[in-house]
């Protein structure tokens, strides 16, 4: 009687796994409900069931367009361009979201536009790695590294002879194509996970000179301006234009990439 | 180490450290080729460097020693004085470049001897150079440095009908058509004639032609290519210098201006070099505008040339909530650039019912040979705003064929497109605020209206468990492999031990037998194991078997291969009772076969213990 007790207390008790399936199936009724707002012109209704799922830790290409879109309808370029970004950073070449990425940033424009005299070039590494996807990239390096080490294996039964000329070959061949792909990948991961970038999300903001409201301020940047992050102070960041330009403002105006 | 050693190895380091700066602030002598690999077309180039600090005096310098069958067409000197501050210490350093151009007389290999010089009371040499000479190509001239190659592989034109023959170094430009109709491609090439060597070509003043749209179909990389022609009975190389496709964008007579070009040839071994500036005629093309006849309407006139319509759809069958990619493309021979679709609604054939249309994107292709040809696509959105069969219509584009001379029209067909279930109809400027004019909102593109929101492949893989597994099995399997080769090795190796532990295990094995064998009162089969075990005891302490020898030989073999006697004569002795009880087996009982068990044993005993002398001759 006890043991059956048992049982059935595990089988009754939620399992992490369970909990898990639970909040996927919720998420995606959020999501779906979204569509469902955007579609019948409840624009703002879209943007809250979109954001609630964002803020649940949902990192996804097809939820970042949506809510970029949303937010174009509303009329806030600034979080529509932070969200086009965020897509893109996920799956560079979405050639949707591309397309009203470049809209967007045609009417920021017309607001208020930037003029980034002298701009750096962007490193040389992060235009070689931006364009390909840390999913690309991983399947890459682990096709190669389970490739490199059945090759190894191979090399382990095959006698003295052609083959065995051919697998050596074919076994530097790959263990360059491991370190390449090895090489690209970390690089990818450091530029997505480190290299702070943000876009400025309000449509106008002062950039103050120190980590405070009562500092003067230097220069104004608009919506949908990508700047650097180099520095935080309490709710205050420490930001860098793309022109070398640096000065403070608060945390919350920026949407952090 | 002592310190006297430790002293050595600094100053040694010292030495080594200092030596390169030595030969730095000294003299630099060296000779260098352009190439050591020529053809007989091309000439070489030898330059002979002389660095070195102003303070020290050069007394002499011997120019290289050449074979005669490099011929010496051209002979420089450049001098040279800079101040230098290295390290805070300034000091004049002045070199001396001898140039010697040579032209081969003959395939082979010739080799240039050193050229010497006395600087400093010390005299110093080049390193001989060896200039390997092959075959020229056919119709290939000299022209120093080039690689060896062929004739140009462009088409050979006819010569100008200007030249008199009487000139050494010209440009000409020709156009391949004189009259052609507006939007037409006519191409424009300007070559250099020249009845002399050229060592250098630099061009002074790229042709202008304002009333043109150009694409550059050819221009030389590094060095000319060289074709022969006759011209007025007298032989020139000719080489393109520049092939551009012009497309007039004006009617009347228009005029590309001169190509101004300055080639210094080489005259003699010991003259200088001639700089001679050349200019080509300019270009007259008279534009033909398009015919009025025919015009057919919604005609844009840079739609000129060649032109073939396709439209596709990505999908036949699409959701109410989803799009299609609409793909209009125009094969184009003629200014792919200017040639354009009209905006969509104008080049479709009647209205265009159902679809919602998104501004198109538009990619292009243009490949620049002799006729310039490529592609535009036109990537249009449609987003269905009823559902059942809808069409995506006809494009049409009327164009002018400059070939025929008329105006033609490329369509396309209709594609139907099936639409599943009934889409929920727009309402973007429902909004309050800001969409209300939001120009943009009716722009962009359409959200995604999918079940889930979708998580990413890449991070799925490289943070999950697959990517955990992909990661790690692979390095641990092919460990697991190592080490299970190592111990299959292992336990294969044959060693004393192991040896004497299967012989061990086999006697046992043996002995067990025998012991059923008392219990079934089997005294015959009882004593035949008994011989065996002995036998195979042996066998593995000598190596070799015994069965074959008699008891005599085989005492005399233990005793030779180190038994003692006592030894030797027990064993032979317990293999003679067990010949003999197996074959009176009456006369033993199970006591008698107890008491041979413990007598092999104690053989076995003895044999492994044995010292065993490893020479076979005694025992033999």
């Amino acid at each position: 009687m006890r043991v059956a007790i048992l049982a059935l207390a595990v089988v009754l008790l939620p399992s992490p796994a369970r909990a898990a399936d639970e909040v996927t199936a919720s998420t995606d009724a959020t999501f779906r409900r979204g569509n469902e707002a955007y579609l019948h012109g409840k624009h703002k209704e879209a943007v809250d069931a979109y954001e609630q799922v964002a803020a649940l830790g949902v990192k996804s290409e097809d939820l970042f367009y949506n809510l970029g879109n949303a937010y174009v309808k509303l009329g806030q370029l600034g979080p529509a361009i932070y969200n086009y970004e965020r897509a893109l950073l996920l799956e560079p070449g979405q050639e949707d979201v591309q397309f009203n990425l470049n809209a967007t940033r045609e009417a920021a424009k017309k607001r208020g536009e930037d003029r980034l005299i002298g701009e750096e070039a962007t490193p040389r590494w992060i235009r070689v790695v931006q364009p390909y996807t840390v999913s690309l990239l991983s399947w890459l390096f682990l096709g190669a590294w389970v490739a490199l080490f059945v090759v190894l294996g191979a090399l382990h039964f095959v006698q003295p002879g052609f083959l065995r000329v051919g697998l050596q070959a074919a076994l530097a061949f790959v263990a360059i194509g491991t370190v390449v792909a090895g090489g690209f990948l970390g690089a990818r991961l450091y530029l997505r996970d480190r290299v702070e970038q943000a876009i400025v999300l309000p449509d106008a903001v002062q950039v103050k000179e120190g980590p405070d409201a009562s500092y003067t301020s230097s220069f104004t940047v608009h919506g949908g301006l990508k700047v650097r992050v180099t520095e935080k102070e309490q709710d205050w960041v420490r930001v860098r234009l793309a022109n070398g330009l640096e000065g403070w403002m608060r945390e919350r105006e920026l949407g952090r990439l | 180490m002592s310190s006297s050693r430790i002293s050595a190895a600094l100053i040694g380091l010292t030495i080594a450290l200092a030596t390169p700066a030595r030969a730095f602030d000294g003299v630099r002598f060296e000779a260098r080729v352009s190439s050591e690999n020529v053809t007989l077309d091309q000439l070489v180039e030898l330059n002979v460097i002389l660095e070195r600090d102003g303070a020290i005096a050069m007394e002499s310098y011997r120019p290289p020693s050449v074979p005669p069958e490099l011929e010496l067409i051209h002979n420089e000197t450049f001098p040279s004085v800079q101040q230098v501050t290295i390290n805070g210490r300034t000091w004049v350093r002045v070199s001396e470049q001898h140039t010697y151009v040579f032209r081969p007389k003959k395939k082979g290999a010739y080799t240039i001897g050193a050229a010497s010089v006395k600087v400093g009371g010390q005299v110093l040499s080049t390193k001989p150079i060896t200039v390997r000479v092959a075959p020229a190509p056919k119709n290939a001239m000299s022209s120093v440095g080039a690689p060896p190659s062929g004739p140009s592989q462009m088409p050979i034109a006819p010569p100008p009908a200007t030249a008199t023959g009487a000139e050494e170094l010209f440009v000409d430009a020709q156009a391949d058509k004189a009259k052609v109709w507006l939007g037409e491609q006519v191409t424009a090439t300007w070559r250099l004639y020249t009845q002399t060597d050229v060592l250098r070509y630099r061009p002074l003043a790229e042709p202008k032609h304002e009333e043109f749209w150009s694409e550059e179909i050819f221009t030389p990389g590094g060095a000319l290519p060289w074709d022969r022609q006759n011209v007025k009975g007298q032989d020139y190389y000719v080489s393109t210098l520049l092939k551009k496709a012009l497309f007039p964008m004006k009617a009347g007579k228009h005029t590309v201006s001169p190509l101004e070009a300055e080639a210094t040839t080489i005259q003699s071994a010991f003259a200088p070099n001639a700089s001679a500036v050349r200019r080509s005629p300019p270009i007259t093309v008279e534009v033909m505008p398009l015919p009025t006849a025919g015009r057919p309407p919604g005609f844009d006139p840079v739609n000129v040339g060649q032109i073939e319509l396709t439209s596709v759809v990505d999908r036949d069958k699409v959701k109410a909530t989803d799009t299609v990619t609409w793909r209009v493309t125009l094969k184009i021979v003629g200014n792919v650039k200017q040639v354009r679709l009209p905006p969509i609604a104008q080049a479709v054939s009647g209205k265009i019912e159902g679809w919602k249309i998104f501004d198109p994107t538009v990619k292009e292709r243009v490949e620049r040979g002799e006729v310039v040809r490529g592609e535009k696509v036109y990537a249009i959105l449609l987003k269905p705003e009823k559902g059942g069969a809808l069409t995506v219509p006809a494009v049409s584009l009327p164009f002018f064929n400059p070939s025929t001379g008329r105006y033609e029209t490329a369509t396309t067909q209709p594609i139907t497109v099936t639409v599943d279930g009934t889409p929920v109809p727009s309402t973007a400027t429902a909004g309050a605020g800001p969409a209300q004019d939001n120009v943009l909102a009716q722009q962009i593109r359409p959200i995604r209206n999918r079940q889930k929101a979708r998580s990413h492949v890449g991070d799925a893989l490289f943070r999950g468990r697959l990517g955990l597994i992909l990661l790690v099995a692979p390095p641990a399997a092919w460990l697991l492999l190592l080490v299970g080769d190592g111990i299959r090795r292992r336990l294969t190796r044959e060693t004393a031990r192991s040896k004497r532990r299967r012989a061990r295990r086999a006697a046992r094995r043996r002995m067990r037998v025998a012991e059923y064998h008392i219990k079934a009162s089997r005294p015959s089969a009882f004593f035949g194991e008994c011989a065996r075990v002995i036998y195979e005891h042996l066998e593995y302490r000598l190596g070799q078997k015994c069965e074959s020898l008699t008891l005599a030989e085989l005492r005399l073999f233990l005793e030779g291969r180190g038994f003692s006697k006592e030894a030797a004569e027990a064993i032979v002795k317990e293999l003679e009772t067990c010949d003999f009880a197996r074959f009176a087996q009456s006369a033993s009982g199970p006591g008698e076969m107890r008491a041979a068990v413990r007598r092999v044993k104690t053989l076995l005993d003895w044999i492994e213990r044995a010292k065993i002398s490893t020479d076979t001759k005694d025992a033999a």
